[in-house]
């Protein structure tokens, strides 16, 4: 009895001992960014990331549907449709995406550029029978990206904070923003009349994303780096201020 | 050093150019436009001078378990298996393992040049990443802490053997081969040594493609071409990085290209209204090596828990931010990694080393012996390399002597697509030895 008593003393001991231990403070390596650059120093790595862990989560969370859903999709696409045919469907989407291209140059009154898509279109949909060829960059009537996110951007609007977009991927506030005014304009005006041709916006949509797909080569976490995360945020970044500044 | 021009610039021209191009006898003269070392090192082989690729490569992927003990930190849980390689000919081939440069997987650029060059000319393709990529060193790297040629070396020949017993069931194998570019090229010189010992493959013919000679005076190098071209010096990388990326803005606005494709870094360079200075070429290949050596730095660190950037009692997972870690080890030279965080764990085993002990033994020179009398190593080598200076070309010539291939200008890497490079990389496999020296 007594040795139990003593038993459960130093039990209890012990437990508030280990309750009355603060946890291990973090050591300081041998190195920190303190030691070589001052807080306010200009770095383009520092890009504003509020939500960095969401994002990160986000991030690996691409990967997965990458993994076991888009990408599987995209293969046997890419297994089932001969590289031609892929080229043609490429073309197709993309032919139907010069309506943001329009609207967006149109928004910025660059109306050169609003000049060469409706051209481009005109050609591509008649020449390039459906917009499956694409005849007008083969007479120099190069593509003229643009969406909402540059919009704003061309009116000065700032990135606002990065964001991991769950299957879409790298963006921020504004071009997230964008997005959704793009999706809009397009439901609103309805350029293709799906209003009255409700079967066809399934198929639209689910190819049109297959089509994105394979056309952008970027596969999560291949590209050898720890710092991947980081490293995209920053690309995507100055991507998109080439793209605005364009 | 290989990460310095992986950015894809011609994949998309190349694939046009599939098949067109005629193959170059050896006799005409070099054609490799850029005699400037650094924007060759920079912008590597234009499409016309490439030679032709391989038209269907029937590619296996190895995901392999190296040290099934090891437990892989959070951090790097996309890393858990040491990734792979095998390019495989339909009946029996002799079968050629390739070692990436610096930093460098076995999927980066040079490497798949590589790859198309070896299977075109019949060969079975291993492509192994450099023990100092972030996927080696946490997967397949016994210490953890890359840089050391014997132990690097050790390293690879254990992950050839194990890619061996992987594949032998699928594949017929006349011969074996070994070929490594860049610090690749230098460890490759040490695998055959060990190969040598222990015969697991018997290599028929090594070549080293552009290697360092020392890896001190190689990476001193590449540290100055970042440290010496940042005005105001290191401390201001991140305004360096960022005014060479305005500078692209810039052109790009100006400029009547559109389009972000494989061309994209090539069509800025011609449309610049005057060519880069060497300063800013020279910052940006400094910067490159520099993100590859935050990568390899950052793994060891994390991996063997020394405190350097990382602290020692702190586990990282998954969602935390690396970037204050990226941030300072943007300021940390590979140099510095040997120094303070390689140097001290060698030392707890072996007080006697030194500093400069630790950089003799980092070089060729300490198998020199070993080099001038074997036959079956041969040195491909670019006059004008960036890592190497006039003696250390000299002295590759003068140990090599006719196994020694030399080309006139190529920079580092530059010209390893180019038709004559990939003819005289084959043939020195394929053919009996001839002296090669190539004149301008």
């Amino acid at each position: 009895m007594k040795s139990l008593l003593f038993a459960l003393t130093a039990a209890m001991i012990i437990l508030l001992g280990g309750c009355a231990t603060p946890a291990t403070p973090i050591e300081r390596p041998k190195y920190v960014l303190s030691d070589f650059e001052p807080p306010n120093a200009l770095n383009p790595l520092k890009v504003s990331d509020p939500i960095s862990s969401t994002n990160r989560d986000l991030y690996r969370f691409n990967y997965d549907f990458d993994r076991y859903i888009f990408l599987p999709v995209v293969n046997g696409y890419e297994w089932v449709m001969p590289e031609y045919g892929q080229r043609r469907v490429s073309n197709f989407f993309d032919n139907l995406g010069e309506f943001g291209n329009f609207t967006n140059a149109l928004f910025q009154l660059k109306f050169k550029s609003a000049g060469t898509t409706i051209s481009r279109f005109a050609i591509n949909t008649t020449v390039g029978i459906a917009g499956l060829w694409d005849q007008a960059t083969e007479w120099k009537l190069q593509r003229q990206d643009e969406d909402f996110g540059q919009t704003l951007g061309h009116y000065d609007v700032g990135n606002g904070p990065y964001l991991v977009l769950p299957v879409l991927g790298p963006s921020n506030l504004r071009d997230t923003g964008g997005l959704c005014a793009d999706a809009a304009i397009f439901y609103f005006v309805d350029p293709y009349n799906f209003d009255h041709n409700q079967d066809l916006v399934l198929p639209y949509y689910l190819g049109k994303a297959i089509d994105m797909r394979h056309q952008q080569s970027f596969r999560y976490y291949t590209s050898g780096s720890p710092f991947e995360y980081e490293l995209v945020r920053l690309l995507y970044t100055e991507k998109r201020k080439l793209q605005i500044a364009k | 050093m290989t990460k310095v021009r992986d950015g894809g610039i011609y994949l998309m021209l190349l694939s046009v150019l599939l098949g067109c191009v005629p193959a170059v006898a050896a006799e005409e003269p070099f054609d490799y436009p850029f005699t400037d070392p650094l924007v060759a090192t920079v912008l590597g082989t234009p499409v016309a001078q490439r030679a032709p690729l391989a038209e269907h490569i029937d590619v296996k992927m190895l995901d392999l378990t190296i040290f099934p003990d090891r437990k892989i930190p959070d951090v790097f849980w996309y890393n858990s298996k040491l990734r792979c390689s095998l390019a495989k000919q339909k009946g029996k081939a002799p079968l050629i393992f390739v070692v990436a440069g610096v930093g460098s997987g076995f999927n980066s650029n040079t490497m798949l040049g590589l790859q198309s060059a070896f299977y075109r000319a019949g060969f079975h393709v291993v492509s192994l990443s450099s023990p100092t990529h972030a996927n080696f060193i946490t997967t397949a790297s016994s210490t953890c802490m890359p840089g050391m040629l014997k132990e690097d070396a050790a390293d690879l020949y254990r992950v050839m053997r194990r890619v061996w017993t992987e594949v032998r069931r699928h594949i017929q194998v006349s011969d074996f081969y070994l070929a490594g570019c860049s610090l690749g090229g230098t460890e490759a010189a040490f695998v055959t040594m060990l190969d040598d010992e222990q015969k697991a493959f018997n290599f028929r013919k090594v070549l080293l493609i552009n290697p360092a000679v020392s890896l001190y005076t190689s990476t001193t190098r590449l540290d100055h071409l970042l440290e010496d071209n940042i005005p105001g010096g290191v401390a201001h990388v991140g305004e360096f990085a960022q005014d060479l990326m305005d500078k692209l803005t810039q052109v790009y606005k100006s400029g009547s290209f559109v389009k972000f494709d494989h061309n994209f870094i090539y069509n800025i360079y011609t449309s610049l209204p005057e060519p880069p200075t060497d300063g800013n070429l020279a910052g940006a290949i400094g910067l490159a090596f520099r993100i590859g050596a935050c990568n390899t730095v950052f793994s060891s660190d994390v991996m063997t828990h020394s405190g350097f950037v990382v602290p020692r009692n702190l586990v990282l997972h998954q969602s935390d931010s690396l970037e204050p870690y990226f941030r300072t080890l943007l300021h940390i030279s590979y140099v510095k990694y040997m120094e303070e965080l390689v140097l001290p764990a060698l030392q707890v085993h072996d007080p006697q080393l030194t500093r400069q002990s630790l950089i003799d033994s980092q070089s060729l020179n300490v198998i020199d012996g070993y080099l001038r009398n074997t036959d079956k190593i041969g040195v491909l080598i670019n006059e004008d390399d960036i890592i190497l200076d006039k003696d250390e070309v000299d002295y590759l010539r003068q140990v090599f002597g006719t196994r020694a291939i030399v080309f006139p200008h190529g920079g580092h890497l530059g010209n390893l697509n180019q038709r004559q490079v990939v003819s005289s990389m084959t043939n020195y496999f394929t053919q009996p030895s001839t002296h090669q020296e190539t004149k301008p």
